[in-house]
This record gives structure tokens, sequence and C-alpha cells, in this order.
């Protein structure tokens, strides 16, 4: 059966050559044809690797040829196939080929069509070189290429400046994230002498390594995942990635590439599991960006802003689980939260396409009845997102928040419990603020309103089914399928922490039915505010409005406790934004490039074009060893 | 003239210093003479710094070793003045001028 | 009287006759039009390197040593002499078209660059003083003629008299070094110095001999602070040239050092080594810090070869550090992968400049739009300036993981994160090129008339190549660098 595990990346390689050499000139408006194909064959090799690799115990590790050879240290270039990276390679794949369709129609015209469908299948090969790598160099690999691509595709539309800009600060946020991981995988080697998975894992089993270089490894490694997913404080390139085209923004920041961090501490799950200072680290990580996201979310005006807040939010509760060693479930909310999420920004997309380009939900509104498929299923993907029962979020997130208070995480579980409530609101705010209401677009970009095509709709429609449906892969305890798929990869991990498989009890019932209506009534207060009453939150905005009114409406008592809070937490989320996000956090990674800048400058007049002051320059250097050599 | 031929042969450092001496000269007219034919003639003078030192070194040793190298020496410090020479024909045929701290195009 | 052995310097006698009927033939070859159609010469340049490097390889394996031991041929001579062989080759193929727009075809260019191989194969080889001095001195003054080519134009000028005034300075205090290495030793072999040495450790006077030996060879590859000509000389030379100065003289510089100084100067070890640890940093901070401040390309990559010496020096640091020529491994690695991608990278300047050869003055704003003007260069480009940077499944990222796996081999680690951050820096200004290509708008349409093609695309194709076969399959570059050690230190 490994015979064929190499193609699964090497299909996409291949398409992305051939489109980009033939594409410009000969295949022109019909590129999307191979690497549609290409990816739908990764898609089915993923799923018969997963048939196969089904019950193993043991991985598959293919090794394609010797990369490195330093003495006895080897870096075999290898493919290992064991059910994480399977389930991984299924979300690639599958989540792929229906942003791959949907591209179609949303880059139809476009004069880049066929370097955007090239670009995505060698995203495409980068992220499945990523989650099939056998060693931690070939991940790193994958790594830097997804990174590549992403900075590509971010900057796609290059006419624009802020998308060139954004392009950048991806790189350069990433860069920092990228040094911790370097650093870590040398760590890696330097400690264990190899770089394979299972070399490493086994002699971290076998207490290969003292606590303090295990925590070094599990930090720096952490440290590459808070990059490339967002994680505070290296969150701030992804709402600015959104400049991209929105199936970027769905493929690679909101399913796939993002969730890499996520793979990362997942994958190494037996080092998080021996540094548990680590893993708190993780967690605590995890969860105040959770909900630090969310809160932002709040008051962001541009859809796809709301929605990158909302991946880094619960890209925090995906780092939340791994914090308590829920592995499996973190896993689970990846893959839930990449149907949805994916639906919600290809959905998302659909409404910018229906207006033209507009991207402000502050000119949207009453789309329901104007775009309705695209209305039904966007509200299916906010439904899954804000975790109402049946829908997939509602599974994996109560998962998680149950894990966490199992593992005694309280702290842990109180904030999750707020997000949920934020993440209903804004969610719901969204699609309130975008479909309900009266119209707030001018008139020409109203009478153009239109539904999508149909290679639009689709992927909708089979995205929605999914974020339906995905959860019930992971019912929690002996039920879920996925988590016992996922097994013999984590029990290691789970060996070192002692985590048994628990069952159901009352209180797990509790729980769920506690985020359950905590998440409605952020719906509801959302459906209040902007649509019950909606002057409240341009009231709520004014300052110097007189004290009587509120005595005037102090009938409804609650509405003035929910009008106090909410207005200090949406100045609060404003002020977070502005000053934390936009001027601390942005600002330390700019000032960084602006010092070394300021200190090329400054060091420039140096070299002053004179022969005789480089040579001067020689004999002072030459004096100063004559000096030292002497007084020594 | 009536002086005692002497037994006792220069000690070593004295051409150690001499030769250290006639370096730094060199060294200093390199750095401080504007013009080229100068500098030219400043860098011969740090190499026969070099030459005195190989010589007295090899006198020091009682082999040739140092004698030999110093013949490469020359032969190169010839080729090297003649390159000098070059650069300085096409620099004066272009610029008018041979004072070097003029040729400052390109800098920063 | 007895002959040398002369096998040990076929591949250098190939080449001096060619250069010498380079000379001889180029008068013949006048047309009607009085400029001369170069093929020829091209082809003996081309047949005399190619000749060489058969020989060289032919001659893997061997372990001998000539004229009285002042020079020997093993794997590690043999190494270098391919390796020089390749890149003075590929600098040879991309510069016929670029000389015929600037209106200076002449064969004397070709017969200059094999004399400075010559030189740089004798560096390679040397185990003797002497002959170090005389091999350097054959590359540099070979090095002054090419960097002064366009002799009519003031840039030319200004970068051959740079050159000139500070390589003599360098070499003369080098030579002063050696004159008081031969004083402390009675002795100018490597071998026969060290074991003179060997016992008497870091004595001051050794010290200042090693020391300023070290100064004249840091010259050359261009170590901060002994690196300022370098911006302004690769900037002023002809673009091929500069190509050709940032990888060949630096390579054969770096052979010398790791071949002298563990064997000559053993007592002084760790002396050298933090001599070399500290120019290293030094290196590194400066080329970085002003690469990062440039708006001209060409000068851009000049610095960025610079911040290269750097991390190359970090494995010689350490390679005195641990008194153990294993570090040197990653060295040597490094130098084969960084000849192939700045090879590429200034090929490509040159192939601009041949496109446009009065508007394009290298600025980066030239740049801007390159992606659709000219999607291949662009490409190529993207793929050089990557493997710089050190990206993964590049050139660049292999030699720059061995060298610093050799720093942190000597328990150097520090100095292995210093240089694994400043290269964090260098994306900086490595990445800011291919922005340009990719995401501006220029300013103005510029005209590229021809597509790469003859030369100059056998050329970028090798570099190409190389650049991601070196990424990809590393071993057997690995393997022959250990082999090349083993000869030489057994």
């Amino acid at each position: 059966m490994e015979n064929y595990i190499w193609l699964i990346p090497v299909l996409p390689l291949a398409a992305f050559v051939i489109t980009l050499i033939f594409g410009k000139w000969w295949i022109k408006e019909a590129s999307h044809w191979l690497p549609i194909l290409a990816l739908a064959g990764s898609f089915g090799l993923s799923f018969a690797a997963f048939l196969q690799i089904r019950g193993a115990e043991e991985p598959v590790v293919v090794e394609l040829w010797r990369w490195f050879s330093v003495g006895s240290f080897q870096v075999p270039m290898t493919l290992q196939l064991d059910q994480l990276s399977a389930v991984m390679c299924l979300i690639v794949s599958g989540i792929g080929l229906l942003i791959f369709i949907y591209s179609v129609g949303y880059m139809h015209g476009d004069g880049g069509y066929y370097r955007f469908f090239a670009y995505m299948s060698l995203f495409a090969f980068s992220m499945l070189m990523l989650v099939l790598a056998g060693n931690y160099l070939v991940l790193y690999f994958g790594w830097e290429a997804v990174g590549l691509c992403s900075y590509y595709l971010i900057g796609f539309f290059y006419h624009k400046p802020e998308a060139a800009a954004a392009g950048k600060k991806a790189f350069i946020v990433n860069r920092v994230g990228d040094f911790g991981f370097g650093l870590g995988v040398m760590l890696i080697f330097v400690t264990f002498g190899t770089l394979d998975y299972s070399g490493v894992f086994r002699q971290v089993g076998a207490g290969g390594a003292s606590d303090g270089v295990l925590i070094a490894i599990a930090l720096l490694l952490f440290m590459g995942a808070m990059g490339k997913s967002a994680q505070f404080p290296l969150h701030v390139w992804l709402p600015d990635a959104m400049e991209g085209p929105t199936p970027v923004s769905a493929l690679i920041h909101a399913a796939t590439m993002v969730t890499a961090g996520v793979y990362l501490v997942a994958r190494s799950a037996v080092i998080f599991a021996s540094a548990p200072t680590a893993l708190l680290v993780v967690g605590a990580i995890g969860t105040f960006t959770a909900i630090f996201a969310a809160v932002i979310g709040i008051c962001q005006k541009d859809i796809k802003k709301v929605l990158a807040y909302s991946t880094i939010s619960q890209l925090g509760y995906m780092f939340m689980a791994l914090g308590v060693g829920a592995w499996a479930i973190a896993i689970f909310h990846l893959m839930t939260h990449a149907f949805f999420k994916a639906l919600l920004f290809l959905g998302a997309g659909s409404v910018i396409h229906a207006l033209g380009g507009e991207q402000d939900m502050s000119r949207m509104g009453g789309l329901a009845k104007r775009i309705p498929a695209t209305y039904y299923t966007l509200v299916a993907g906010a439904l899954a997102l804000s975790g109402i029962f049946p829908f997939a979020g509602f599974w994996s997130k109560d998962d998680i928040l149950g894990s966490v208070w199992r593992d005694g995480q309280y702290l842990f579980w109180a904030v999750g419990l707020i997000t949920a409530f934020i993440t209903g609101f804004y969610t719901f705010r969204m699609i309130f603020l975008t479909f309900f209401g009266k119209p707030r677009m001018d008139e020409a970009t109203g009478k153009h309103v239109h539904e999508s095509p149909w290679s639009m709709i689709v992927p909708l429609v089979v995205l929605a089914a999914g974020s339906l449906l995905a959860g019930f892969l992971g019912l929690p305890g002996r039920l879920g399928v996925l988590q016992g798929f996922l097994e013999p990869v984590f029990a290691p991990a789970n060996h070192v922490l002692g985590i048994e498989e628990h069952t159901l009890t009352a209180v797990d019932y509790v729980l769920m039915v506690v985020s359950v209506i905590v998440a409605a009534l952020g719906i509801v207060l959302a459906w209040f505010m902007y649509v019950r009453r909606t002057d409240l939150p341009a009231l709520l905005g004014h300052r110097l409005r007189p004290a009587y009114k509120v005595v005037y409406n102090k009938f409804y008592v609650d509405e003035f406790y929910a009008a106090t809070v909410v207005r200090l937490t949406v100045d609060g989320s404003r002020w977070l934004w502005r000053n934390f996000d936009e001027k601390i956090i942005d600002g330390a990674v700019h000032g960084t490039a602006w010092l070394w800048q300021q200190a090329g400058r400054a060091v420039r007049p140096l070299q002053t074009g004179r022969v005789q002051n480089y040579l001067l320059g020689m004999f002072a250097g030459l004096f100063v060893i004559v000096t030292v050599v002497v007084l020594l | 003239m009536g002086a005692t031929p002497t037994e006792m042969p220069i000690p070593v450092d004295w051409y150690l210093y001499l030769s250290a001496a006639l370096f730094i000269v060199g060294a200093a007219g390199v750095l401080i003479r504007r013009n080229l034919f100068v500098v030219l003639f400043s860098l011969e003078l740090m190499l026969n710094a070099v030459n005195i030192n190989l010589v007295g070194f090899s006198r020091f040793h009682e082999n040739l070793v140092g004698q030999n190298f110093v013949l490469f020496v020359m032969a190169i410090a010839a080729a090297e003045a003649a390159i000098g020479l070059a650069i300085a024909t096409a620099l004066f045929r272009n610029r008018q001028t041979l004072m070097v701290d003029l040729f400052d195009r390109m800098k920063g | 009287m007895q002959w040398p052995d002369l096998v040990p310097v076929i591949p250098e006698l190939i080449l001096l006759v060619a250069a010498c009927v380079v000379l001889l033939v180029e008068p013949f070859l006048k047309t009607e039009d009085g400029r001369g159609d170069k093929t020829a010469v091209i082809a003996i340049a081309l047949t005399g390197l190619l000749g060489a490097l058969v020989v060289s390889l032919a001659l893997v394996g061997q372990d001998r040593e000539s004229f009285a031991g002042m020079l020997v041929l093993d794997d590690w001579a043999v190494f270098f002499k391919v390796l020089f062989a390749i890149g003075a080759g590929l600098v040879i193929l991309m510069s016929p078209g670029y000389l015929e727009a600037h209106r200076r075809h002449l064969g004397e260019f070709y017969a200059l660059v094999l004399l400075a191989v010559v030189g740089m194969d004798l560096m390679a080889a040397a185990r003797d003083f002497i002959l170090l001095y005389v091999a350097l001195e054959l590359m540099a003054i070979s090095s002054y003629v090419l960097a002064a080519f366009f002799r009519y134009r003031v840039r030319s000028n200004e970068s051959s008299l740079k050159y000139f005034l500070t390589g003599s300075f360098a070499s003369a205090i080098m030579l002063y070094g050696i004159s008081l290495v031969y004083g402390l030793a009675g002795a100018t072999g490597y071998a026969a110095v060290g074991q003179a040495l060997g016992g008497r450790g870091g004595s001051a006077g050794v010290l200042l001999a090693v020391f300023l030996v070290a100064v004249g060879l840091g010259f050359k590859v261009s170590a901060a602070p002994f690196h300022m000509w370098t911006p302004d000389v690769y900037q002023g030379a002809p673009t091929p040239i500069a190509a050709f100065f940032s990888v060949g003289p630096k390579t054969a510089a770096f052979a010398a050092i790791m071949a002298a100084f563990i064997v000559a100067f053993p007592g002084a070890v760790q002396e050298w080594g933090v001599f070399f640890i500290v120019l290293s940093i030094a290196t590194m901070l400066v080329g970085n810090l002003y690469a990062l401040v440039q708006t001209n390309v060409k000068r851009m990559l000049a610095y960025s070869s610079i911040a290269h010496a750097g991390y190359l020096l970090t494995g010689v640091g350490a390679m005195g550090w641990a008194g153990n020529s294993y570090p040197g491994h990653g060295v040597m690695v490094y130098l084969a992968a960084y000849t192939f991608m700045n090879l590429g990278a200034f090929g490509l300047l040159a192939y601009l400049k041949t496109q446009m050869p009065h508007s394009f003055d290298y600025s980066l704003k030239q740049m801007a739009g390159l992606g659709r003007r000219s999607p291949w260069a662009a490409v190529l480009l993207s793929l050089f300036l990557l493997s710089l940077t050190g990206i993964p499944g590049t050139a660049g990222f292999i030699g720059k993981f061995y060298v610093f796996s050799g720093v942190v081999w000597a328990d150097l680690w520090w100095l292995a994160v210093i240089g694994v951050l400043l290269s964090v820096v260098s994306a900086y200004y490595y990445l800011r090129v291919i922005i340009y290509m990719f995401f501006r708008e220029p300013e103005e349409e510029y005209e590229v008339r021809e597509p790469i093609s003859g030369g100059m695309a056998a050329s970028l194709a090798v570099s190409a190549i190389a650049t991601v076969v070196i990424g990809i399959l590393p071993s057997w570059l690995w393997d022959s660098v250990a082999s090349a050690f083993n000869a030489l230190f057994d």
C-alpha cells in the first residue's frame, strides 16, 4: 500500500508545474481542470489510505530517498502515513477540492486565472507534504512552502498596495515564529541525534532528555505554531491576510494552513505531554487568544475581518484543548472548523460577489430574500460556529469544554464559556447585519444583486451538509468514531499524561446544555440589538446621550444592563483593536524592521566612497588586533 | 678605515626594527598621501619592508628559503606596479586627475 | 635535472595553454567591421575549462605532492578545482552578450578569467606560504584588470582603483605576516611551520604573525572590518565580473584559510578561532545592516555576499575553537551552494543589463513588474534569492544547515543562534526584491527585447538546477566534501 502515498502530494505538484508553464498561452480559461482533477485524485488516494490505515497499530513510513546524511546522522525524505495524517489529508484534499470548484466561478474573468490555480495547487502540494512528513525536516520544508504560497496568494491582487503590504507583514510575523521552530528542530537534532518522528518519540518516551530540554523544545515548536496558527501575540498577520482572494482566505487562512500549528502540537503530543509546563503555556495562550480575538470580532465592520478574528478565536479553542491533552478533540474541532469556516468564508465570498465587491457590513442588509441559497447555507455555518445543537461546532466545542472541565482547568472552562457567548453574538450580528433589516447599499449595487453561479453554490451546499453532519463523527465519550480512529496515534501521549477513556456522566450533559444556552443567549442578544432594536447600537455609540433617555427606558431594565455591559465591551473591544492590536503589536513588528533600517541608515555614512578611508578602516582593525595581542 | 672586522653579526631584531619602521612609513604613506603615484611608491615601501624581514630571517635561520621568497616578492611587486600605473593611466584619461580621494562616486 | 611531477598541475597547465591560445588567436579574428567574431575565443576558453574540469575529475582519489611539497593533488584540491572550473565556465557563458552590449567584447577578458582560475586552483592546492602568496597575487592581479575592463567608464575605473589599492595593502600586510611566520619557523611549508610552531602555542610573536596572515585572507573573503572595498568594487565592475569576484576569490581564500590554519598554526587554534568568530559576528552584522538600506540591487547583493562570508566564517571560527576540521565540512558545502546561487543572482542582473544597456541602473524600482514583463527571469531570480535567504528545498538552506550544525557541534550554539537570527533579517531585503518583481506596478515601461537565450540561458539553467538539486539531494556533495577533508586531515 505504501507505493502510492507519494502520489498524494505529487499530483497537485504536477498540476502546478503544467499549469504554470502552459497556463498563460495554451490552457488559459481551462486552467482549472487540471488542478481540480489532480486534487480529486489526491482526495481519492487519501480516502484509500484512510481505509487502509484504519485500525493499524504502527504508522506506515515510506522512505523516498536519503535527503541528508552527516556521518551517522541521516535525514531521509520520508513520508509517514498514520491515522492523524490520513485525517489531515482528507481534510486538506476534500475541503480544498470544494474550494477549487468554488473558485471556478469566483475567479472567473480574472487576469491571473491560471496563476491562481497554479499557486493553489502548489499550496495543496505543500500542505499535503506538511501533513505527510515523516520527520521534522520534511515537516519544516512543508511548513516554509505553505508559508510562501500564502504570501504569494495574499498578494495576489498586487496592484492593491494593502495586499502587497499584507503579504509582507504575514511573511515577517511568520519569520518570528519560524525562527523558534527552526531552533526547536535544531535542538531536537542536537538532543536526540535524529529527526524522525518515531525515533524522537521513542527516546522521549524512554526519558532520553531532561525536563528543561523538553520544555525548551516544546516551547520553541509552539512558537512556530503560534506564528502559523495566528495565536496571540503573533496573530496580527491573519486579519490583514484577508486582502487575498476569498477562496484563498477560505482554504489557507481558515481551513488548512492556519491549522498547521495545531497539527504540529498534536503531532508532537508526546513531547508536549512530557513537558507539562509547556502544555500549560499552550492552553493559556490558546484560551486567552480565544476570548481576546472574539472580543475584537464584535466591532469589526468588514465581513471577512469578523471571520478572520473568529478563526483566530477558534484556533485558540483548539490550543485550549491541546493544553489539557485532549489531542483527538483538538483535531476533531480542527475538522469541524474546516467545514463550517470554509463554508462561512465561501458564503461571505458569495455575498461579496453578489454586491460587486462590497465587504463593509454597514452597507449590506436585507439580502435574505435576494440570495436565498447563500443565506441558508451561511446560516447553517453560523449555527455551527456558534455551537448550536446538532451542528458540527456544537459537538466539537462541547467536547473541548468538557475535557477542559474534566482536567480541572475551571478558569479555562469559564473563559471558554464566555467566549462561546461572544461567538454566538458576533456570528449572528454578522448574519443579521448582512441579511436582515433594510438594504443599506447604494441603488446601483442594489439593483445588480444576483445569486452566484452553480459552481459556487454547490460547494456551499456540500459544506453546509458537512457542517451539519460532521459533528456526529466525534460524539462524546466512547461514541466518538474519530477519537477511536485516532487512538493509536495519541496513545503514547495519553499514557504519559495518564488520561483514560471516560464514560459520559450527568455532568457532561449539564455542561452541554449550559454551553448551548449561553451560545443561544449570545444569538438572542444579537437579534435584539440588530433586528429588534436597530437603534440600540447607534444609541450606544452616542456617548453624550442624556441620562434621562436611559431613565425613560427604565422599563427595559434588562436592556439597560445589557446595554452598559455591551457598551463597555464594544468600546473595550474597539480600544483593544485600535491600541493594542494595531499600535503595540503591529508597532513591535514594524518597529523592529524600522530599527534595523535606522541602524543601517546610521552606519551608512561610514562607507564614504573614499578608498583611503577604507584603508584606514582596515588599518584600524589591524591596529586593534595588534594592540590586543601585545596587551595579552 | 681601521675598524676591526666584526665577528659579531647584526642581531636579527635590528632587521625587524628597520623593517617595521619601513612598513609603518609605507602604510602611513598609503593612508595619507592623495596622489596615486605616491601611494604606489608607499606600497612598494611596504613590500620592501617585507623583503628586509625575509633576508634578515634567511640569514638568521641560515637557509635560503627567505632569499628565494624575496625574488618572488620582487617579481610580483613589479607586476603590481605595472597594473597600478595602467590603472593610473585609465583614471587620468577619464577624470584628468590622480587624487585618490576624488574617486568617490560609489558609496553608502 | 629531475623534472617535478607535473600530473598535479595538469588542469592548470591546460588553463594556461588555453589562455595563451586565446591571446594569440584573437588578433586573427578580425571581420570587415573591425570588431571581430569572438565565438572561437569563447570556444577555446570553454574547452580549456572543460578540459581542466574533466582532468580534475579524472584525478579524484589521487594523493601526490609535487614541487618539493609546495603543492599537492588530493580530493581537497580536486574539489575546489572542479568548483572553480564550473564557476568560471558559468561566468564565461553569461558574459558575451553583456560585453557585446557594452561594445567591449575583447578576447583578453577570457584569458584573464582563465589566469585568475589558475591562481585560485593553486591557492587551494598550495601547501606552502610562498606558493600561496604567488597564487593569490596571480588571482588578484587578473582581478584588478578585470574590474577595470570597461576602462572608458568612470565607475569601472573607480572600482578597479579601490580594488587594487585595498588589495595590495592587504596582501602587503599578509606578506609581512608570512615573513614573520618564516622568521619564527624557519620554513614556509604548512606542515613544517606547524611542526616548528606547534609547541610554542600562543606567544605574542606567533599570534601577531598568524593574525597578520588572517587579515590578508580575511580581506579576500571580505570580512568586516576589511570589507569596505566590496560593495564599491562589485557595483562598479562589469556584472559578470562582479559575479566572478563574489564567488571565486572568496572561495579560494576560504580554501586557503581552512587548508593552512589548522595545519600550520595548531598551537594557536583557540586564538585564531576566536579571531574568526569575532570577525564573523562583525561581518554578519555589517553585511546585513548595510544590505537592508540599499536601493541598488547589485550593491545589495554585494553586501549580502559580505553577510554570507560572515555565515561561512562562523564555520571557520568553529574549526579553530574546536581545534577540529569537522565544522569545515559545512563551510565547503556552503561554498559549493553559494557559488551556484550567487552566480545565478548576479547572472540575472547581467541579463537585465544586457537587455537594457542604457536605461537599466540596477535600482529596485526598475525591478517592479518584472513578474509580468519577463516571468522566467523573475521566477529564476526569486529562486536564487530564496536560496540566498535559506528557504528549505534550496541549496542555501542546505549550506546554512550544515554550517550551523557544525557550529553547534563545536558547542558554539549561541553563535549559530546569532547566525540564524541575522539570516532572518536577511529575508527582509531579499524578499523586498521579490515583492517589487511580483507585487509592484512599474513606474514606467521597460523594454525587455528578447527572452533569455544562448549562453546566458545555459548558465542560468545550470545555476538553477544546481541550486535545486543541492537543495533536494545534498548527500553526494556531503560525501565529496567528506572525502576532501579526509584527504587533507587524514
